[in-house]
């Protein structure tokens, strides 16, 4: 198993309210799956990613990922985990404006300290993979919305982690580019092996999902196999 | 390394902010450049004027002198000037010694009368003191030992004389019996200077002597050095000399002691540029923390995305300091390019001062009609690290923000 979900509680402070965003929740998600979260908007999806993601702390219950509890850790150790064996995709693309499409890629491989001939093998690599090879010089916004969301993928994957996270990645494109992107990360799942875990709200998106975890109000409502 | 890159990337995003940025940091290093060229050249040229028309650079007295400076004592003097004078001549570090003797005088052109300061001077010594043989621009310059005056233009408009003219000359003797004699006008001085141009004449030190009933010694010798950096050495060899020949009974001051208001005009002036180049560092930094921070608002989901991906907290920081860093440093680059042509420009061409303002009266300092400035590194050096504290400072408060947004919250923007 990967990672492991217990009993995972996260509320949310607002003035004197609390939002209880997640109630209670266990699950695992095995190692190279294709999962999706499914949910309505509200539901939980992205607070329940951020969670397995390290890139917030849960209110109770913890999260385990290769075994080790990472509900408790410094800002400096969940991002040195985040780096070294996390993906992330978004939905609305998150590239850095500034950099162009090789240097997008390049950005974990820079920061993980990898070498610069490696670091280029890897990237025009994975550009490859993604079909993007031929836009490496090009800036994100002379790209499409599914290109940019390709790049998001291949940086996601270029630092080979164990898991790849992917919030609503189809949200912001048409049904049509969004079953290519979902099927670019399924076929890079099945290539590489890496874990996807991927939420949405469009029950249209998951039919290729090996594995859904249907969320309703912080709570698992089912699990589809 | 890669964040330095990308934190140049992003420089050159908003390039409107940039160039407005470095624009202003360029402008206040610029003018602290060419300001501090400026005030250099001022300083130098007031110690120069004042070494030059007043002080030269070493003085010797009788160490009585000082307290009784007011009455012009011919009493006190050095009675071994001769001898001093001949020690000393030759020394390598010396280019002139003179004896002079200073005295109250009141010159009369038959009509009206006017009191001054007599200076009697070893005309051919005293061309490696002062500028008098080069100021004079009427008559002729004084001969050792022979009879007559020069005098200031000033003194000359005002009591009518001209080169040739007989004047009256009333003085108090050594043995304080009055003396009246008359002699002529040999020629006339223009320092510019109202204080030397009006109340001073010179004479011959040999011929006024007589007239002074002075049988020895001077009451002040002037010294002037190759090279203003040689005094404080000059100081050490003439403190050894007194102590051995004149068990340091005579009295021997740089020129600074002699110039005190000077000085701390200089020291006051220099304390308000400073404090106005702070507020001109300080508006440039308003600027940097400003356009810093609505890069870091406007930058937020960025800023969560790169932190997702795996940039730690310090490398944020890093990211944006480098960045107004970058900034500051171009705006010093350009200020020093554009402060150098002024200064260089200034210091070749001069600033026209003025005949007005040159020739106040209230002029406490001698001035010439132009002012050079003078090339120097520090306000390079200066501007170089308040570029860089500026840059620093603007920096870390918004850098520190940036990079302890919450991730989550940053994303969610
Ligand atoms: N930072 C936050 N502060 C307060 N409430 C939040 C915050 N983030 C999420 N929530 C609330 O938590 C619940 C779950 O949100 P979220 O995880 O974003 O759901 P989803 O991604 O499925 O739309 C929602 O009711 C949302 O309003
Ligand atoms: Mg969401």
């Amino acid at each position: 198993m990967l990672a492991k979900i217990e009993n995972l509680v996260k509320d949310y402070y607002l003035g004197k309210t609390t939002v209880h965003a997640l109630r209670e929740l266990s699950f695992g998600i095995e190692k190279g799956e294709f999962l999706s979260i499914v949910g309505p908007s509200g539901s939980g999806k992205t607070t329940l990613l951020n969670l397995i993601g390290c890139l917030d702390l849960p209110t109770k219950g913890d999260v385990f990922i290769n075994g080790k509890n990472v509900s408790h850790l410094s800002d400096n150790e969940a991002t040195n985990l985040r780096l070294k064996t996390i993906g992330f995709i978004f939905q609305s693309f998150n590239l850095i404006p500034v950099l162009n499409v090789y240097e997008n890629i390049e950005f974990p491989l820079l920061l993980l300290g990898i070498k610069a001939g490696q670091r280029k093998e890897a990237v025009v690599s994975m550009a490859q993979k993604v079909g993007l090879h031929e836009y490496l010089i090009h800036k994100p916004d002379e790209l499409s919305g599914g290109q940019r969301q390709r790049v998001a993928i291949a940086r996601a994957l270029v630092g080979n982690p164990l898991l790849v996270l992917a919030d609503e990645p189809t949200a912001n494109l048409d049904g049509e580019t969004g079953h290519i992107i979902i099927d670019l990360m399924l076929e890079m799942n099945r290539e590489l092996g890496t874990t996807f875990v991927f939420s949405t709200h469009d029950e249209m998106v998951i039919k290729h999902a090996q594995r859904k975890i249907f969320l309703h109000d912080g709570k698992i409502d089912r699990i589809e196999e | 390394m890669f964040l330095l890159i990308l934190a140049f990337k992003n420089i050159l995003r908003h390039k409107r902010r940039t160039i407005l940025n470095i624009t202003a940091l360029a402008i206040n290093v610029a003018g602290i450049v060419f300001f501090t060229a400026f005030y250099r050249g001022r300083i130098v040229d007031n110690y120069d004027r004042t070494i030059n028309y007043l002080t030269s650079h070493i003085q010797i007295h009788n160490p009585l002198y000082e307290t009784e400076k007011r009455r012009l004592p011919l009493d006190l003097t050095i009675k071994d000037s001769k001898k001093i004078k001949n020690d000393l001549k030759n020394h390598e570090w010396i280019r002139g010694v003179s004896e002079r003797v200073e005295f109250a005088i009141i010159v009369n052109n038959g009509l009206d009368q006017m009191p001054c300061l007599g200076i009697g001077i070893q005309p051919e010594e005293e061309r490696n003191i002062g500028i008098l043989p080069e100021v004079i621009t009427g008559g002729d310059y004084l001969v050792p030992g022979e009879e007559g005056i020069l005098i200031g233009s000033k003194m000359a408009e005002l009591l009518n004389l001209k080169v040739g003219d007989i004047v009256f000359l009333y003085v108090t003797t050594s043995l304080n019996q009055p003396n009246l004699f008359e002699t002529e006008v040999r020629g006339i001085f223009h320092y510019g200077f109202p204080m030397l141009d009006k109340y001073v004449i010179h004479c011959s030190y040999d011929f006024i002597r007589e007239y002074l009933n002075m049988p020895e010694g001077a009451t002040k010798m002037m010294i002037m050095l190759k090279d203003r950096r040689l005094i404080p050495e000059m100081m050490n060899y003439l403190s050894e000399y007194n102590l051995k020949e004149y068990s340091g009974e005579l009295q021997i001051n740089r020129w600074e002691y002699f110039a005190q208001p000077l000085i701390e005009d200089v020291k006051g002036d220099t304390f308000f540029m400073g404090i106005f180049f702070f507020i001109l560092v300080l508006v440039g930094l308003f600027g940097i923390i400003n356009s810093m921070s609505t890069s870091v608002f406007e930058r937020t989901q960025e800023i969560g995305t790169i932190r997702a991906v795996g940039t730690r907290r310090d490398q944020t920081v890093r990211l944006f300091l480098f960045e107004t860093l970058a900034i500051s440093l171009i705006g010093v680059m350009i200020g020093w390019i554009i402060g150098f042509a002024i200064s260089l420009y200034l210091a070749r061409a001069g600033i026209p001062l003025g005949q007005a303002f040159s020739e106040t009266e209230m002029m406490a300092v001698p001035m010439g009609e132009k002012l050079y400035a003078v090339l120097g590194i520090w306000e390079y050096l200066g501007t170089l690290l308040l570029g860089l504290c500026a840059g620093l400072i603007g920096g870390i408060s918004p850098a520190l923000r940036a990079s302890r947004l919450k991730i989550v919250d940053a994303l969610r923007k």
